[in-house]
């Protein structure tokens, strides 16, 4: 049945949410509330430690006050902030190029000391090159020994940095 | 009111320091590399400096800043030049630029407009460095007189004209530069041994690897955002005639770069706002006073100067706060506080007593830095072109490696990669979200200054919060902070307050 209760409640619950939807852009919902929750956080961790009294602040006064305004802060972007911009909509994230420089960069802080230097940057640089979709796998593997190289003779051997460019 | 006796003195010692071969080497080095960075989109000066900075610990001090200060103001001359052929800023400060100096490109103006940058920076570089030079030393006299409270509330000011100027999201920044205070708060407290923050990790126990924090906070996100946006038209080389503006542009440009200068340098001086500020707020001005303002955004060849000249005044000036408070400027400055003291060198009132020759060697550095880049800039242009040219196809991985490599290089230690991870992405998060990062570092280096000056203040006080009220200097900061504050007030009303109208 179309005129139900369960219906009416579904259909005043779509016409709230399109009310709050059109008074706060997502955006600074978000941002609020994640700082908003970093400064609750922020209070929940500063009160282990020793408040101290005012003539002699402990290690829990100043975070405390940073707590404070953190939860100021993320209210202030709600209220202040989520009000006024109503077309701002988050940007489209590039996911492709997040996903290939974090596994870049893991790829480095695993291969570093147990490979070397050199099979490192080797897989950093293919790994950082599936950011971009226009180019074959050949390109990529010349573009990452191409680098390889270059780091190679400047970094250990050039500047003298003190690692090792193999380790077996 | 100027002992210039006393000046020529202390500028001679000056250059015996900075023309040594060894400094103007350095100097060369570090303003080349800057304006290099400063062209390539996706690595900033701070990345830069950064990754340079545990270069450089092996190097005498004096010639470590000279060369990291090139690469700093090295890097205002070069962003603009991305800014004007390709739309996207090189730094931050020249983002600007792109306004009048992209459409001047398509024009088919870069050149003049490549040109009217250098010239710009320099006499920007200039009026930044005279009041350097004038103002350091009687402000650090005056400065002796600071105590606890008055550094307290200077931060308390300069964190608070980074929030509210620097965006017109005054609760992000300010979140921004809570957060790093916060982040500036994690490790072991020195007075109580209590261990903040730390989660049980033996790695935080120092703190946030800075060097980490920052690339990863700037550099990434940047590198991650710009892989693939912008236009992708090969830019073409400019040919010498083509460059010299005409009569006409020169008598636009002068009262450009006077006005530019000016506003660039008192930015710059204060502590917290910097370079992106400056130039957007000379671009702002120039458009206001000019009689035909709506050639701005179409090749106003003055909205192309004023604003570079403003960010190289800020640039220069930024040193102020800092060599002679021992504030940052703006947050490269505070990477560079870090720089200065990791080399035992702690600047404030002292410095230009006790060192004399570093202080006014790395403001006649300064000098010999700029005439440098005036003449190398203009000849390379081209070759800056070039550069831009690199597909970022292989750029972008190159840099990611480059940027592994120098993070790794600061402890050898491959927890500091994992931060790097964890604050690049947070950084993009950030990003995302519209938060500003430089804020963030301004907090997160003058956090543990700010706490302890704060912990001083109270204690002297004998836990009465209203000294920093009761001593008149410090008063005056705060009650500047409040000023901030109304104005921000005032301003959100009036905003609403037109939106309603239309």
């Amino acid at each position: 049945m179309h005129d139900g209760p369960a219906a009416r409640g579904a259909l005043l619950t779509g016409r709230l949410m399109e009310r709050l939807r059109r008074l706060f852009s997502l955006a600074d919902l978000v941002a609020g509330a994640l700082v908003l929750a970093l400064g609750v956080f922020t209070l929940y961790e500063a009160s282990g430690y020793a408040r101290g009294s005012m003539a002699n602040i402990g290690p829990g006064f100043f975070p405390g006050l940073l707590g404070m305004l953190l939860v100021a802060c993320g209210i202030g972007i709600i209220l202040v902030e989520g009000t006024r911009d109503r077309s701002a909509a988050l940007p489209r994230p590039e996911i492709r190029a997040a996903l290939a420089t974090v596994a870049a960069l893991g790829l480095f802080a695993l291969l570093i000391e147990r490979a070397g230097l050199a099979p490192a940057v080797m897989a950093t640089t293919y790994a950082a090159s599936y950011a971009t979709t226009t180019v074959t796998p050949l390109f990529r593997f010349v573009t990452a020994s191409g680098v390889t190289i270059v780091c190679v003779l400047v970094f250990p051997i050039a500047l003298g940095l003190p690692m090792r460019i193999v380790t077996w | 009111m100027v002992d210039l006796a006393a000046l020529s003195e202390n500028l001679a010692l000056g250059f015996s320091v900075a023309l040594s071969w060894e400094a103007l080497f350095y100097a060369m080095i570090g303003v080349t590399l800057g304006t290099f960075v400063g062209v390539l989109p996706g690595v900033g000066t701070m990345s830069a400096i950064a990754m340079l900075l545990p270069l450089t610990f092996l190097m005498e001090p004096a010639l470590a800043i000279i060369m990291l200060a090139g690469i700093y103001y090295g890097g205002a001359y070069g962003g603009s030049t991305a800014s004007i052929l390709l739309n996207l800023p090189g730094t931050p400060s020249s983002a600007v630029t792109c306004l009048d100096g992209y459409p001047m490109a398509r024009n088919g103006r870069a050149g003049v407009a490549l040109f009217v940058t250098t010239i710009a920076s320099f006499a920007g570089s200039i009026m930044g460095l005279m009041l350097l030079a004038l103002v350091a030393p009687p402000l650090a006299q005056f400065a002796l007189q600071f105590r606890s409270p008055e550094y307290f509330s200077l931060m308390v000011l300069g964190l608070m004209a980074a929030a509210i100027l620097a965006s017109s999201s005054p609760f992000r920044s300010l979140a921004s530069v809570v957060l790093g205070l916060l982040l500036g708060v994690v490790g072991i407290d020195m007075l109580s041994g209590t261990s903040r923050f730390t989660f049980g990790w033996p790695t935080l126990f120092d703190g946030l690897p800075l060097v980490a924090v920052v690339i990863g906070l700037f550099g990434v996100p940047e590198l991650i955002a710009n892989v693939r946006s912008g236009n992708y038209q090969r830019p073409q080389a400019v040919r010498m005639r083509d460059m010299l503006p005409s009569r006409d542009d020169w008598k636009r440009i002068r009262p450009a770069m006077l006005r530019g200068g000016s506003i660039g340098a008192f930015f710059g001086a204060l502590p917290g706002t910097g370079g992106m500020i400056a130039s957007f707020m000379a671009y702002a001005v120039e458009k206001r006073v000019s009689r035909t303002p709506a050639r701005f955004g179409k090749g106003a060849i003055e909205g192309v100067a004023a604003p570079e000249t403003a960010n190289n005044s800020a640039v220069q000036t930024a040193f102020i706060p800092t060599l002679t408070l021992g504030i940052p400027g703006d947050p490269v400055m505070a990477l560079m506080l870090g720089a200065l003291m990791i080399h035992g060198i702690t600047p404030g009132t002292a410095l230009i007593t006790s060192n004399p020759d570093i202080f006014w060697g790395l403001i006649v550095s300064f000098l010999v830095g700029n005439v440098m880049l005036l003449l190398l800039n203009i000849p390379l242009i081209n070759l800056w072109i070039r550069v831009l040219s690199i597909p970022r196809q292989i750029l972008f991985p190159a840099i990611t490696a480059f940027v592994c490599i120098g993070v790794y290089s600061v402890n050898l230690a491959v927890a500091d990669i994992v931060v790097l991870m964890v604050f690049g992405l947070l950084g993009y998060a950030l990003m995302l979200l519209r938060f500003q990062t430089a804020p963030l570092v301004l907090g997160l280096i003058l956090g543990p200054m700010m706490e302890e000056n704060l912990r001083r203040s109270l204690l002297i006080s004998r836990g009465d919060p209203m000294v920093f009220l009761e001593r008149p200097i410090s008063a005056t900061f705060l009650g500047l902070a409040g000023l901030l504050l109304v104005w921000l007030v005032v301003s959100e009303i009036r905003r609403r307050r037109q939106l309603r109208a239309t």
